[in-house]
């Protein structure tokens, strides 16, 4: 199967990201079945989420969004331009402990958990957040 | 969006009356509108998951929400008809040992109940 290559941009809105994560899930599950295609769209919501969450973006930044469908992998990269955050640098949620995990944490232990490899670097100013599933 | 019903007197029932994805906004709602629904005289409760088409971080922290309210009172909550990759999820997190997670209809899951 030839890799398919695709970029996006999309705001910064929850909603729109929502609709964005459905078309992303939609792309990949069209060639990699419903459970990579769910992996694929739960780790763009959360990770585009916590961007908007705690990003501190201005209202006409916009995220960018490389999605790579290879034969063995999926690749997502995932560039913004709000303030620098590791989101590997966050400490796994204490699954224990409902109160504090409904406060937050679960997205990127998710991401995490659903991916093979998880890689960040911060760049001429933009976080790259680069997932393979 | 959400339907609440109640089964027997004492077993309510959630729905959602069309398949949606319980993310962002949604999962605001979706723990708005629990606050509403006398959830605290039911001595079990039933999430119908059949038209739960995706859920993301916001959408379990409302079922946690649901889940608190429910236990406070001892009771039990039961979600039914949930996807593969849902069921995954929430396994994933843990949340297996609060939830209890069955392979039914909410039919079949009310008739076990009495």
């Amino acid at each position: 199967m030839a890799e398919e290559n695709y970029s996006f941009t999309v705001e910064p809105e929850l909603y729109k990201i929502d609709a964005f994560s459905a078309k992303v899930s939609e792309i990949v599950r069209r060639t990699k079945g419903n459970e990579t295609g769910f992996r694929a769209g739960l780790i763009v919501i959360e990770a585009c989420s916590n961007i908007v969450k705690h990003g501190e973006l201005k209202e006409d930044d916009l995220i960018s969004v490389n999605l790579e469908v290879g034969e063995e992998e999926v690749t997502i990269t995932i560039e913004d331009a709000s303030t620098e955050f590791n989101p590997l640098k966050v400490d796994d949620p204490n699954l224990e402990n409902i109160e504090l995990l409904q406060k937050g944490g679960m997205g990127v232990y998710l991401i995490k958990r659903f991916s093979k490899r998880v890689d960040y670097r911060y760049e001429n100013g933009k976080n790259l957040l680069k997932i393979i599933i | 969006m959400f339907e609440f019903k109640k089964a027997n007197d004492e077993i309510g029932v959630i729905s959602l009356v069309k398949r949606a994805r319980i993310t962002g906004e949604m999962s605001a709602n979706f723990r708005k509108w629990q606050e509403t629904v006398d959830l605290k005289s039911c001595s079990t409760v039933i999430v119908d998951g059949n038209n739960i088409e995706f859920i993301d971080s916001m959408g379990i922290a409302a079922l946690i929400s649901i889940y608190k309210t429910v236990s406070a009172k001892g009771s039990d909550l039961i979600l039914v008809n949930l996807s593969e990759e849902i069921k995954k999820l929430l396994n994933t997190l843990r949340l297996d040992r609060l939830f209890i997670i069955k392979n039914c209809s909410v039919v079949e899951a009310i008739k076990d109940l009495c």
